[in-house]
């Protein structure tokens, strides 16, 4: 009897949809039809599915998992529903005694999924057996792919879980989609799944910058000499403090003229003269009616501003650098650079608190 | 005379926010003439103050000052007199070359017949040339004198003040050198008219501290 179930089966699963309902009545059972509300999605199948299996009614949970990898099939199908699909398959065969067809089935799902693992507490030996060599025959690696989250660096850590499906010689980087840095994360052998964690440093110790970034999973069996290799992509942005902006450079109109022109050493000889002028005209306006005008004193003042002019006319024509104004310059300057040196100071503190955001990506660009 | 005292100049442009106090002594050689309508009478002499400036940032100033000397008679009908001014102006700077003053002042004429009081406002400016040398000026200022009260003698018909020099800074350090020319014209009425003036020509030495 367990030999004609098997038969059936295995006609069942070389067959078209319509063949399910052939091998179901040549085993003497109900097409599913007549006892099943019409599967109108891919998870409401796969739920029935599971329900007959867990009641061993393997029979007719196989027609139904057929279904779901047919190429028929019009409802979508994601990706772990068809490696459960897949593993259910499998795992019904080794039941009806199919090994052989169990074991391509479990090697599908471990293409599909190389994370696809069997619960030792929900199934039985035979089946972790066949699942084990299916395993050993298929070589695939995988990497998870990343959840968001927010990592404080100093403290915390991203973890990256990777995994082979048997021994291999495995390379997991992170690198930057525009190939500007990287940093290898694991280099050496690796058998099943590995957990990675990263301190979100590149290689040459700095704090990643931000933008696109994929985890690059390299590996090579180690049993089959076939290589393999997978990437899951990710953004990483920074968090941080509103940073403060330098001061601009000084521009021409906030420094002094260093060098005075040729003009103004005859300016100031016209200054001194003009003052003297203004002393002499100061002088005049007194009240002639009060006696003669004496002259000595505003002669003295004026006499005073003109030698000024003349001393200034002088010395400015063979000195013509302003030496204040350079020492104003310099002070301008060490003023600004002091202000910059304090801004940046803040800003390299309030970077040291730098956030990561990690978010899941789609590819090397939007 | 108030215009020698007040040969002071407009504190230097500070930095906003900062207290400025400059203290300066003062030493003039004055020449003073009236004519009360008996003739002219010369008169001349030296005087001694002191001024005190403070500046609120580089806007604006507060300037006291004092003098007393003794003015002796240079001339036939004139007699010896003391000089004693106290005064107070308020500096206002609009631009760095030019500050707008308005002040009174307080003088005191005493001789060995009678004390004469003025007590005098003032409003005018003060014109700042800076020379390419750091701490070099000149200095040219006019006020009128819209207030004349003399016990004795009614408003004048003319009062105006004129003053001009250099001024040379170094630090802290100050010395300035002016000349001012201060005349009043009192009206014919019941008494002849009256004319008088005081010229001077000032030393003063400065120094500042800011903080």
């Amino acid at each position: 009897m367990r030999r004609l179930v098997a038969a059936l089966v295995l006609v069942a699963l070389c067959a078209a949809p319509g063949g399910v309902h052939l091998a179901a009545a040549q085993a003497g059972t109900p097409p599913p039809d007549s006892t099943l509300p019409p599967p109108d999605s891919t998870a409401q199948l796969l739920q029935q599915a599971r329900e007959l299996y867990e009641r061993v009614d393997i029979e007719r949970a196989l027609p139904l998992l057929q279904r779901v990898v047919a190429p028929g099939w019009p409802f979508s199908v994601t990706r772990a529903q068809r490696v459960e699909a897949y593993t259910y398959l499998a795992a019904s065969l080794v039941l009806v005694g199919a090994a052989d067809s169990a074991a391509r089935y479990f090697r599908a799902a471990l293409e599909n999924d190389p994370f696809t693992d069997l619960d030792a507490r929900r199934f039985t030996p035979g089946q972790l057996a066949v699942f084990r060599n299916a395993r050993r025959l298929t070589f695939a690696v995988g990497a998870r792919p990343v959840s968001a989250l927010r990592v404080d660096p100093r403290t915390e850590r991203v973890t990256f879980t990777v995994v082979t499906t048997h021994v291999a010689t495995l390379r997991v980087e992170v690198r930057s989609t525009d190939a500007s840095g990287g940093r290898v994360l694991f280099q050496g052998e690796c058998d099943g799944l590995r957990e990675l964690s990263w301190n979100g440093l590149v290689a040459d110790g700095r704090l990643v910058p931000p933008g696109r970034y994929a985890l690059l999973v390299d590996g090579r069996s180690r049993l089959a000499g076939r290589s393999d290799s997978t990437r899951v992509y990710f953004d990483v942005r920074h968090e941080l403090p509103t940073l403060e902006d330098t001061l601009p450079d000084l521009r021409r109109n906030q420094l002094l003229p260093e060098h005075y022109p040729p003009s103004a050493a005859t300016g100031d000889l016209i200054k001194g003269l003009g003052v003297a002028g203004a002393v002499l005209i100061s002088g005049a306006l007194a009240d002639g009616r009060l006696g003669s005008r004496n002259a000595a004193l505003p002669a003295t003042v004026a006499a005073t501003a003109t030698l000024t002019g003349v001393i200034a006319f002088v010395w400015r024509r063979h000195h013509p650098n302003a030496p204040g104004n350079v020492a104003a310059n310099v002070r301008r300057r060490q003023d600004r650079q002091s202000a910059n040196d304090a801004i940046q100071r803040r800003n390299a503190e309030r970077i040291a608190q730098t956030i990561l955001l990690i978010a899941p990506a789609s590819g090397v660009g939007p | 005379m108030p215009l020698a005292l007040a040969l002071v100049t407009a504190a230097p442009p500070t930095a906003a926010a900062q207290w400025t106090v400059r203290g300066s002594g003062v030493v003039s050689v004055m020449r003073h003439r009236v004519d009360a309508g008996y003739g002219v009478e010369p008169s001349r002499g030296v005087g001694v103050g002191a001024e005190l400036v403070v500046g609120k940032g580089d806007r604006l100033a507060v300037r006291l000052l004092t003098q007393t000397g003794s003015l002796d008679a240079a001339g036939p009908g004139a007699i010896d007199r003391d000089v004693a001014d106290v005064g107070a102006e308020v500096v206002v700077v609009a631009f760095p070359w030019l500050a707008a003053q308005a002040g009174v002042r307080r003088r005191t004429y005493s001789t060995v017949l009678a004390r004469q009081r003025w007590t005098t406002v003032h409003v005018g400016a003060e014109a700042r040339v800076r020379f390419t040398e750091t701490g070099v000026s000149g200095i040219v200022r006019g006020a009128v004198l819209p207030g004349v009260w003399v016990n004795g003698l009614d408003q004048p018909d003319l009062a105006f003040a004129v003053a001009s020099g250099m001024e040379y800074r170094r630090g802290r350090a100050s010395v300035a050198v002016l000349y001012s020319v201060e005349r009043y014209r009192f009206p014919a009425g019941p008494r002849p008219s009256r004319r008088e003036q005081i010229a001077a020509l000032a030393l003063k030495a400065g120094w500042s501290v800011t903080r």
